[in-house]
């Protein structure tokens, strides 16, 4: 009995270990991933589980088997080669000059316990479409348009993630906004900042919410204008047995001082006029002239915080001016609250921010604002403003799209770009860590990068005794644009003392939507080894030439039709 | 009398072994659960610069390998973008 029950006990306590050792196995869950990367292999490890791993082993295509720290650090502030214990969410990071297929990792609490992850690959995807891609119309998330034909100005404001972002502008306009992770919810509010003269417009709808789960959407607003009432028509006939006016002894007392705003409007066909005005921040009495047997009201604005009060008319109500009496408006005030005492001591982000662009120093890239306090778990809209084409000639810069290098703590994410006026835009938010314990500085660096573009004409410019055929090559690129046809043209310059042709490519694109187009041409002079050349004529073929992408080269054949003229003469005499 | 402890020690030993069999049986189960969702996750591009994780989580590319949720990715230029999810097999 006893034998048998330690049998018992020594099989359950052997199953119970081995049951540990599978039970911590199946929790340990890494994820390993490679991508080729400055000519080597770029491998990440994330520990997506709650128990805690360290990479053990790293196993190579060819059979070649690495420790962790036989991988040379990428120097990225994300991940790093050094730290092989990983938390939940943590990265390990190296390169590696092999393939790696495999990963092992054991367990930080019993490092007996191992798992073999393989490693996921790569793909590249490529877009079609830069031009779009890079302002992401085409795809953008979430697409935000206001109609403005009048050319009113107003600003529309939308919160998302706890920051609040705007845009003002005074025509129609639309950009992308990129929510930082979805499902999100964004409020818009928009409003008019100036109407045209004589209009008064309005922006509709003035509020909305956009869910956005993944499908792009798309908020639009519209700005419509009404012109306004023309002047009121002249005043009719006073009623019978009036006739003249009255005067109305407006006594302002402002026993607080503060200040005031007060208005006498006339009541005409059911709308108001204003017929007189005044501000002041003290006590005062005024005079004011009433057309006998019309109807008025007088109002008084005041600050927050402050009544005013009419006697014996009340404000804002209407009276008929029969007669001439005093009017005593009384302005009374609560006691002011004391200053709200100072907020305790805030750590947070010293943060400096300024543009560059990429390659440095072709374009000049302006940020705003150019430093900023941010408090410990907050965050900062930042803008940037960058030309989209930079530089003239036969080679140029193009804007290709924004990027950004934060030095020190803290996140950034782009929330919107945009294109207009020739410049490409971005807002940005940069947020704080929070719980900070002491102030921290930061350098955020917004970089506009740029592609090198140019269309360069090349060939023989000097045409010897013989040769009667010339091939001329143009290249170019114009990303982040797209080539679609080259023309080419030759024509003679002088048939003779000099005998000069020309040859000149235009090169038509499209870039941001635009049709756009580049020339380039050279000339050649003809020479005879002996004799004079007399050019007659130049034919080119292809005369124009389908091409496609974004850079590439064409090739045309010039044939010149010349002579070398001996003139033979009959000597001297 | 003997008949009894067996059936004692029999039904003890069934429970124990459940007992410590249970969390082995939830962890196999939850392991394959995290399996199925690391085999649907993937990145999804809203253009060149920028893209969503499975979860939601978005990020922008840039010029070195940067995490999206669980991917890494790069940007090679204005056109191109390269990048690996647990989705992706084996190289």
């Amino acid at each position: 009995m006893v034998v048998l029950s330690v049998i018992i006990g020594v099989g359950l306590y052997g199953y119970w270990v081995y049951a540990n050792h599978v039970t911590l196995e199946n929790y340990l869950w890494p994820i390993a991933e490679v991508l080729p990367w400055r000519g080597e292999y770029f491998l990440a490890i994330v520990n997506t589980g709650n128990e805690p791993f360290y990479v053990k082993q790293i196993y190579l295509k060819g059979g070649t088997v690495l420790t962790p720290n036989q991988a040379t650090n990428p120097n990225l502030n994300w991940c790093s080669v050094s730290n092989t214990e990983l938390m939940h969410n943590q990265w390990w990071c190296g390169e590696v000059n092999k393939l790696p297929v495999a990963v092992r990792v054991c367990s930080a609490l019993d490092p007996s316990v191992c798992v073999v992850a393989p490693v996921h690959g790569w793909v590249t995807v490529t877009f079609s479409q830069p031009t779009q891609a890079v302002f992401g119309i085409a795809n953008c998330p979430v697409l935000a348009s206001v109609s403005d034909s009048q050319n009113t100005g107003w600003e529309v404001t939308w919160t998302m993630a706890g920051g609040s972002y705007s845009v003002s502008e005074s025509t129609s306009y639309q950009w992308c906004i990129l929510p930082p992770y979805y499902p999100i919810t964004i409020n818009f509010q928009a409003g008019i900042i100036q109407s045209p003269s004589g209009y008064r417009c309005q922006i509709s709808p003035s509020q909305a919410q956009v869910n956005y789960n993944g499908t792009p959407t798309t908020q639009s607003f519209a700005v419509t204008c009404q012109q306004q009432q023309q002047p009121p028509p002249p005043p009719p006939p006073p009623p019978p047995g009036g006739g003249g006016s009255v005067t109305m002894t407006l006594v302002i007392d402002d026993g607080p001082g503060a200040s005031w705003t007060a208005k006498v409007d006339q009541y005409i066909s059911g709308a108001y006029w204003i017929v007189w005005e005044q501000s002041g921040s003290s006590s005062n009495a005024y005079s004011v002239n009433l057309a006998k047997g019309y109807q008025y009201a007088i109002s008084v604005s005041v600050p927050s915080g402050c009544t005013a009060s009419g006697s014996p008319v009340a404000l804002g109500s209407l009276f008929t001016a029969t007669n001439s009496f005093t009017e005593t408006v009384t302005i009374t005030c609560q006691p002011t609250t004391p200053p709200p005492p100072p907020p305790p001591t805030t750590y947070g982000c010293l943060l400096t921010v300024q543009g560059q662009s990429n390659p440095s120093g072709i374009a000049s890239v302006s940020v705003s604002p150019t430093s900023a306090f941010v408090p410990s778990g907050q965050s900062q809209p930042i803008g940037a403003t960058a030309p989209l084409s930079t530089g003239n000639g036969a080679d140029w810069y193009e804007f290709d799209h924004w990027s950004y290098s934060l030095s020190g703590p803290g996140s950034v994410s782009l929330v919107s770009t945009s294109t207009k006026s020739g410049n490409a835009f971005s807002t940005w938010q940069y947020m704080c860590p929070s719980g900070l314990t002491r102030n921290v500085t930061a350098t955020l660096t917004i970089i506009a990068n740029y592609d090198h573009d140019y269309i360069y004409l090349s060939g023989p410019t000097t045409i010897s005794q013989g040769t009667t055929t010339a091939q001329y090559t143009l290249s170019w690129s114009v990303a982040p644009g797209s080539a679609s046809q080259v023309q080419w043209l030759a024509s003679v310059v002088s048939n003779f003392a000099p005998a000069e042709y020309q040859v000149s490519a235009t090169l038509y694109y499209t870039e941001y939507g635009a049709s756009l187009k580049g020339s380039s041409s050279l000339q050649a002079t003809l020479s005879c080894t002996s004799g004079t050349p007399y050019l007659s004529s130049v034919s080119i073929n292809p005369p124009s030439q389908s091409v496609s992408g974004s850079s590439g080269s064409a090739t045309a054949t010039v044939t010149i039709y010349w002579q070398c003229n001996v003139n033979k003469g009959n000597g001297p005499y | 009398m003997f008949t009894a402890v067996i059936m004692a020690l029999a039904i003890i030993a069934i429970i124990a072994a459940i007992a410590v069999s249970w969390p082995m049986i939830k962890s196999t189960f939850d392991k394959n659960y995290w399996s199925g969702s690391m085999g649907l996750y993937n990145l999804r591009f809203t253009n060149s610069t920028y893209a969503y994780a499975q979860n939601g989580v978005g990020g922008s590319l840039s010029s070195n390998p940067s995490p999206i949720g669980y991917c890494i990715a790069y940007g090679n230029n204005s056109t191109n973008a390269t990048y690996a999810c647990p989705l992706n097999t084996e190289p």
